[in-house]
């Protein structure tokens, strides 16, 4: 069962408020962005802050990822592979090479932190048209990509000379997403992204929220489990839409039952509703409620943390109101 | 039923006399009775001895003793009664000298008492040929035609509608072999209980046979890891392709290697086909690889509608038949890549049809618009360049069969020309039916029932398929052919490859 990641939330790595107040929006990863949200000339001074912000952006159960810099991936790892961080987040993958490099390098990285050697998984974004035609290279480069499906829109579209807006009302990226999500599931990996619908659902608009709650819908239906998010409405929207709702859950408890008498009975398949339950079916229906549970885990966990947090805050709070009015 | 129509697909006769017919595979009786003519048959493994035996023939005996007797009340010494004696004493010989002549053929199972076929119209020279054969391939010494080089593959040829069938559901295969399908596809995999599946390779081996004689294409999908028992099972005159569940090139040189295997055990000229059941990514991705692989890969089935399957979806809720359209738009990337494959190697793609929805489950799935829904599938794949598709259910066949062109006859390119290699089959037996002539006989019942494309009563066999030809000295020459528009048809229905319409009888 791959690891509930439904919404990685963008932070810059530099900007000390977000770093610290990230944690109350219940995204189930932080990516800390050394990347397209800090200014070229602060880049060094937010690698500085990463160890501590991996902790900060925790405090809420959240995971800790870090979105490094094509042209600087050594130098960002040093400064942001420590304990507790789950995975970098690899921009504008080209070649499998790119890949090779960063899992040698994160291989040295985890010998020398007492860290758990190939625990932090590579995250690759493809963002060009390179990128697209050497997917299944770059995917299949490590073990330690285990999700892969994830398009800089963006980029991607200004690499293939697309006007980026179109994407309200085409799929104009439609062969990158396809090939991509193509190259995850024959390779067995958990599929990012998220699959086109029409409207004003980028990851660049949050503002039409029935817009948002339809391209998560379309999304998990696409067999997508985790999408990227730069606002904490999507980081709802994705928690909501990417996982089994009560129906879903269900329904597939319907029909593992359904194959299950059947199989008892010595049929090859059983029937719900006029249609074919069998062993596939069944278990994906199996892993469906399984992931189910992870996440209303996963969601339970962040409260919990939350809460946590809250009261602490508001201790915190009160000693300093005492303090204040004790003198 | 005539002879030519119980042969099997790559039988041919090499001497009949008297409606004894000695083919290259066995020793057929025929015996017409009106509508049910009765067929015994005796394989040559089965046999111990054949000898050829005359008795007196009794009603020529019997009149001429009676006349003889007759001629004693007549005036003694009279003309009378000598030429009434005469005569009765040379119907008596003539009685015992041309009685009648028998084939007398033991076999093991026999219990020490051999069977009689009397040979009808038939001189002793003729029945003494007709042994001498009989006893040849009982002791397998007769060489009946040299060994052909194999045989070119037929072009890829479709079948319209493609029934699927549990193996081990012996009712609906009998119901099945005489509907609109234009192939069957038995079901050794998901559709069988895993404790049925020797039952199924049973049935199915019955059911291939059956198949052959009502002239259907029989494909059996089989699963990779049981493929060498399923084979073992379905290998046989009549099977035209195995479909499987490949993922590599790899999965598709074993079953190309496994049928080699049993093809040469078994004797079979004509080559299984292999059709490459796309249902995983992994699939899709490896597609131009493995259709590229073998030669006898001569289609490739999408199944883009099994969107479980395909991608991965985790929950299961546009399963429900009745919540989907009959093709996902979703798949159109999967759908994209799987036919360029195919246009590349040259074969066929076959859509799946409502292979989800149960047998008895389509107006419970779909509501009472089943029919349109069908139809609206069967349109979308033949819009999206598919040939044909594969269904559960006899009700998509017949939604198929007028939608997609009537046949692949004249889509499939013009097949090489013939082997230089020309056997000759001894034509001694005026009568004998040469191997083409017996598959001649289908193709021309295939294509007069080919309705949406009507094939011109010329029909001939293919020149892709090893055919012997006779000189024309003796009489009965068939000539080769020039290579044509008809090569599809032909070879589907000789050597049972997939048939885009089927006779009927």
């Amino acid at each position: 069962m791959p690891p509930v990641r439904r919404s990685l939330l963008f932070t810059p790595a530099n900007v000390r408020r977000f770093v610290e107040g990230v944690w109350r929006h219940g995204a189930d990863v932080v990516v800390l962005d050394l990347e397209d949200s800090v200014a070229p000339g602060e880049k060094a001074a937010a690698r500085e802050g990463v160890r501590e912000a991996i902790a900060l952006v925790g405090r809420g159960g959240s995971e800790a990822a870090l979105r490094v810099n094509a042209d600087a991936v050594a130098a960002d790892c040093e400064a942001g592979v420590w304990p507790g961080l789950c995975a970098i987040v690899l921009p504008k993958a080209e070649s499998a090479e790119q890949v090779r490099e960063l899992d040698t390098l994160l291989s040295r990285l985890e010998a020398a932190r007492s860290m758990a050697g190939g625990g932090v998984e590579i995250m690759p974004m493809i963002e060009s048209a390179a990128g697209v035609r050497s997917a299944y290279e770059i995917a299949s480069a490590s073990a330690r990509v285990r999700s892969f499906g994830v398009l800089g829109e963006a980029d991607l579209t200004a690499d293939l000379g697309i006007v980026f807006d179109d994407l309200h009302e085409t799929d104009v990226l439609g062969y990158a997403r396809g090939e991509v999500g193509l190259v995850a599931r024959a390779l067995g990996l958990t599929v990012n992204g998220r699959v086109w619908t029409p409207g004003r659902s980028t990851i660049a608009d949050y503002g039409d929220a029935e817009a948002l709650d339809r391209s998560m819908q379309a999304s998990w239906e696409g067999g997508c489990r985790s999408t990227f998010c730069v606002h904490p409405a999507q980081v709802a929207a994705a928690n909501r839409g990417l996982r089994p709702s009560e129906s879903d859950v269900a329904m597939c408890a319907e029909a593992v039952r359904a194959y299950t008498e059947a199989h008892r009975q010595g049929l090859a398949y059983g029937v719900r509703q006029g249609v074919i339950i069998d062993a596939a079916t069944a278990r994906s229906a199996l892993a469906a409620i399984g992931y189910a549970m992870e996440c209303a885990t996963k969601d339970a966990v962040k409260l919990l943390r939350r809460r946590e947090m809250e009261r602490a805050q508001e201790a915190a709070n009160a000693d300093s109101t005492g303090d204040a009015e004790t003198p | 039923m005539a002879l030519a129509d119980y042969l099997l697909p790559h039988e041919y006769v090499a001497a009949e006399s008297g409606r004894v017919a000695v083919t290259n595979l066995r020793l057929i009786h025929h015996v017409p009775r009106g509508g049910a003519p009765l067929f015994r048959e005796f394989s040559y493994g089965s046999m111990t001895g054949v000898r050829l035996s005359q008795r007196p023939r009794v009603t020529t005996v019997v009149l001429g003793a009676l006349i003889a007797a007759l001629s004693l009340l007549a005036e003694p010494g009279t003309t009378l009664q000598l030429v009434a004696a005469g005569l009765g004493a040379v119907a008596v010989l003539l009685g015992i000298i041309f009685g009648d002549l028998a084939l007398v053929v033991s076999t093991v199972s026999d219990g020490g008492k051999p069977r009689r076929l009397p040979l009808r119209e038939t001189s002793r020279r003729e029945g003494e040929e007709l042994t001498a054969i009989a006893l040849a391939a009982m002791n397998g010494e007769y060489d009946f035609i040299p060994e052909p080089p194999p045989p070119p593959l037929a072009p890829p040829a479709t079948a319209r509608s493609v029934l699927l069938l549990p193996a081990d559901d012996a009712a609906r295969i009998l119901e099945t072999l005489g509907g609109d399908a234009d192939a069957l596809c038995l079901d050794l995999t998901t559709l069988v209980h895993p404790s049925r599946r020797n039952a199924a390779r049973e049935l199915a081996r019955s059911a291939i046979a059956a198949a052959a004689r009502a002239g259907l294409p029989m494909w059996v999908r089989m699963g990779l890891n049981e493929a060498e028992a399923d084979m073992a099972a379905c290998v046989r005159p009549g099977l035209s392709a195995v479909v499987a569940a490949a993922e590599s090139p790899e999965d598709v040189q074993r079953l190309d290697a496994l049928l080699g295997e049993m093809e040469g055990e078994r004797g079979l000229r004509k080559r299984v086909r292999v059709v490459v059941q796309v249902e995983t990514a992994a699939g899709v991705l490896a597609l131009r690889d493995m259709l590229s692989t073998t030669p006898r890969v001569s289609a490739a089935i999408a199944a883009t509608h099994d969107a479980l399957d395909l991608l991965g979806r985790p929950d299961i809720r546009s399963v429900w038949a009745a919540l989907r359209p009959p093709v996902l738009p979703e798949t159109a990337h999967l759908r994209g890549r799987i036919s360029a494959a195919a246009t590349e190697a040259g074969v066929p793609v076959y859509a799946c049809l409502a292979t989800d929805i149960a047998s008895d489950g389509l107006t419970e799935a779909l509501g009472h618009d089943a029919a349109a829904w069908l139809a609206e599938g069967a349109a979308a794949a033949r819009a999206h360049g598919c040939r044909g598709v594969v269904t559960l259910h006899p009700e998509a066949a017949e939604a198929c069969n007028a939608i997609f062109p009537g046949s692949a006859m004249a889509v499939t390119p013009a097949a090489p020309a013939p082997s230089p290699w020309q056997p000759v089959v001894p034509s001694h037996f005026g009568i004998g039916v040469t191997r083409a002539e017996a598959a001649a006989a289908p193709v021309a019942k295939t294509n007069a029932t080919a309705d949406s494309n009507p094939t011109p009563s010329t029909a001939a066999p293919a020149p892709t398929v090893w055919q012997p030809v006779v000189p024309s000295h003796f009489g009965i020459g068939v000539p080769p052919r020039a290579t044509g528009e008809l090569d599809g048809a032909s070879v589907d229905a000789t050597s049972g490859a997939e048939t885009p319409a089927r006779g009927e009888s």
